[in-house]
C-alpha cells in the first residue's frame, strides 16, 4: 500500500510531501494546473522503472527541473507497505557539469529501516547472497533498482511494475488487441488487459457483462467477443439485441467505451491481486446520475480487496462520494509558485460549497 | 441512478450538511446493492431539509412509489421538538416511507464519542460502523447517548430497506 511520496525540484513540486497512509481510495482535487497530472507523471517514472527502464534520460529531461533550477537535484522518495513491511526508496538526480545529461546522485532502498542497497553516484553498496557487504560500480546514467533485481529489490520492482496509470482518451481506445509491452496511459490498448483477464479468469466475462448491463446505454448489450484477425491480432466485437450485426468496438461512442473500461477496472480489481491504480478523471464521459454509483463501486472494490486507488476529479458528485480524510486539495497560486497539498480535514466544515464556487481560500 | 431504477425499490437521502453527508456515505459503503441508492441531497441546515422535503420530495414520493426517504440531521439538543416538527410535515400516506435520524447534539459530539470507541473520528467510518451494527442485528452502537433516541426509528428504517439494500445478507 502506498504510504508516502516526497518530491523536490520536479516540475511544479518543491518539498511536496503527500502521505495518504492507509486510505484505500484517495481523491485529489484542485484547479487546472495545480499539479494533479504532474503527480501522475511522477508516478509514471516509478512505473517505468518497474518495467525495467534503467536509462535515466528516458525518465527525466531538463524541462523536469523545477523552474529550470538544474543546480538543485530532483529528489523522489517513495514509501510502500508490502506484506506489512515498509519499503523506502530514494532517488536523487542531478546533471553532468557541462551538459544536460541527467545522472544519479543518490539511490537507496531500505526495508523496515534496513538498507538493501545504497548508492552515491557510481558506487553502490549492497550485500551478496552470503550477506557479505559488497560494492558495485554502475553507470551514473542508469538506475540500479531494476538491474538483475532479486530478493527485496525484486519485490519492490514488482510492485512498481504493477502500477496502473489511467488517463483515458476514449476517442483513441481501440478494440484491437495486439501484443504490446505495458498498458498505455490513454487506454489505447485497453483490450490487451481485457484479453489477458479473460484468458486467466473466464468467469470475469459474466461479471463485466453484468456491470455493463447496469448502464442505460448498454442495457441491450447481448455479448462481446474477440474475433481473431491473425496470430497476433484480434478485434473486439460487440453484439446488441437491437441490431442484427456486431459492432466493432471502435465505433462505440466515447461514453460507451468508458463503460467497458469502468467494468474492466472494477472486475479486474475484484478478482486479481490488489494493485495500485491512479485514474485521472474517471467520471469524465459518464452520465451525471451514473457517477455516484461508479465512484462508490470503485471505492468499495478497492476497500474490500486491499488495493488502493487515487483518482482526480472536478466533478461535484465525485467529491461528495468521498470523506474529508481521504480528499486532498492541490493548490498553486500561479505558474511560478510550487504546488501545495492539504487534506480536506484542514479545510473546515462545508468547504465543498466554497470549493465548487471557486471561493476556497 | 437510471430512470428505470427509480421505479424499483430505492433509497434517497437528504443530509442536513456536509457532516451528515459523510455519515450517509459511510452508511452506503456497506450496502451491497449500490444501485438501489439514489443521490444524496445536501441542504443547508435542518430547517431547509424539512422545507426541501415538504416542497419537493412529497411530490416525488407520489411519483416514485418505490422510493424510501431518509433525512439525516443534527438535533442540536432539541430531539423531541425536531422529531415532532418533522412528523407534522409527513403526510399519513408516507409515514412508512419516510424516516428521520439525528445526532442528539451536533456531528462534532458524535465524532468525539466515537473517537473514544474506535480511536478515529472519521464520520464516514462512524456511518459504516453504525450500518454494520444494523446488519449484525444488534444495533448496539445506537445505544450511545448521542444516538439512543433513534432506536425505534432505526429499527423501523432498517426493516424497510434491508431487503433491497442488502439482499444477500
Amino acid at each position: 500500500m502506498f504510504q508516502r511520496i516526497y518530491i523536490n525540484n520536479y516540475r511544479c513540486f518543491q518539498n511536496f510531501d503527500f502521505k495518504p497512509k492507509d486510505c484505500s481510495s484517495v481523491l485529489l482535487i484542485g484547479k487546472n494546473g495545480s499539479g494533479k497530472s504532474t503527480l501522475r507523471d511522477a508516478l509514471m517514472i516509478f512505473q517505468k522503472i518497474g518495467l525495467d527502464e534503467m536509462q535515466l534520460d528516458r525518465l527525466i529531461g531538463q524541462v523536469d527541473f523545477y523552474d529550470s533550477r538544474m543546480e538543485i537535484p530532483i529528489r523522489f522518495e517513495l514509501e510502500i507497505l508490502i506484506n506489512s513491511r515498509l519499503f523506502h526508496y530514494e532517488l536523487a538526480i542531478d546533471r553532468e557539469p557541462n551538459n544536460f545529461h541527467p545522472c544519479v546522485l543518490e539511490e537507496n532502498l531500505e526495508v523496515n529501516g534496513e538498507a538493501i542497497f545504497s548508492r552515491q553516484r557510481r558506487k553502490i553498496t549492497t550485500k551478496d547472497q552470503g550477506n557479505q557487504e559488497i560494492t558495485l560500480d554502475m553507470d551514473v546514467h542508469k538506475i540500479f533498482l531494476p538491474f538483475f533485481s532479486t530478493g527485496e529489490r525484486q519485490t519492490f520492482q514488482w510492485w512498481l511494475k504493477r502500477i496502473v496509470l489511467l488517463s483515458p482518451a476514449p476517442g483513441l481506445m481501440t478494440g484491437q488487441a495486439t501484443r504490446t509491452k505495458g498498458f498505455d496511459i490513454n487506454a489505447v490498448n485497453w483490450c490487451i488487459w481485457l484479453s489477458h483477464l479473460l484468458n486467466r479468469h473466464p468467469a470475469a466475462y459474466g461479471k463485466i457483462e453484468k456491470i455493463l448491463k447496469q448502464y442505460p446505454a448498454m442495457e441491450d448489450i447481448d455479448s462481446f467477443r474477440f474475433n481473431e484477425f491473425d496470430m497476433d491480432t484480434k478485434w473486439l466485437l460487440v453484439d446488441f439485441k437491437s441490431i442484427n450485426k456486431p459492432l466493432i468496438f471502435d465505433f462505440l461512442s466515447d461514453g460507451e467505451k468508458m463503460y467497458f473500461l469502468v467494468a474492466l477496472v472494477l472486475v479486474s480489481s475484484e478478482i486479481e491481486k490488489p494493485q495500485f491504480v491512479f485514474w485521472d478523471e474517471p467520471d469524465a464521459h459518464l452520465m451525471p446520475d451514473e457517477v455516484d454509483h461508479f465512484i462508490r463501486d470503485l471505492r468499495g472494490v478497492f476497500q474490500r480487496n486491499g488495493g488502493q486507488i487515487f483518482i482526480t476529479s472536478h466533478h461535484a458528485r465525485t467529491i461528495r462520494c468521498f470523506a474529508d480524510e481521504n480528499t486532498w486539495l492541490l493548490d498553486r497560486k500561479n505558474h511560478s509558485e510550487p504546488t501545495t497539498i492539504r487534506c480536506a480535514e484542514e479545510l473546515g466544515s462545508d468547504w465543498i460549497q466554497d470549493y465548487l464556487a471557486g471561493e476556497l481560500e | 441512478m437510471t430512470k428505470a431504477n427509480k421505479y424499483t425499490k430505492h433509497l434517497k437521502i437528504i443530509a442536513e450538511d456536509d457532516s451528515c453527508r459523510q455519515l450517509a456515505n459511510g452508511l452506503m459503503n456497506v450496502v451491497s446493492n449500490n444501485r438501489a441508492i439514489d443521490s444524496i441531497e445536501i441542504s443547508d441546515g435542518w430547517l431547509k431539509s424539512f422545507d426541501f422535503f415538504s416542497d419537493k420530495e412529497i411530490e416525488r414520493l407520489k411519483k416514485f412509489n418505490n422510493r424510501i426517504l431518509l433525512l439525516i440531521i443534527d438535533s442540536d439538543n432539541n430531539v423531541d421538538s425536531r422529531f415532532k416538527k418533522f412528523k407534522e410535515k409527513v403526510p399519513d400516506e408516507f409515514k412508512d416511507r419516510v424516516y428521520l435520524l439525528s445526532s442528539k447534539g451536533e456531528s462534532e459530539d458524535l465524532r468525539s464519542y466515537f473517537k473514544s470507541v474506535f480511536g478515529k473520528n472519521s464520520l464516514e467510518l462512524i456511518g459504516e460502523k453504525l450500518a454494520e451494527s444494523c446488519h449484525r442485528g444488534k444495533f448496539d452502537l445506537w445505544n450511545c447517548d448521542q444516538l439512543k433516541h433513534n432506536k425505534p426509528e432505526i429499527h423501523r428504517f432498517y426493516d424497510s430497506v434491508k431487503t433491497f439494500l442488502c439482499p444477500n445478507s
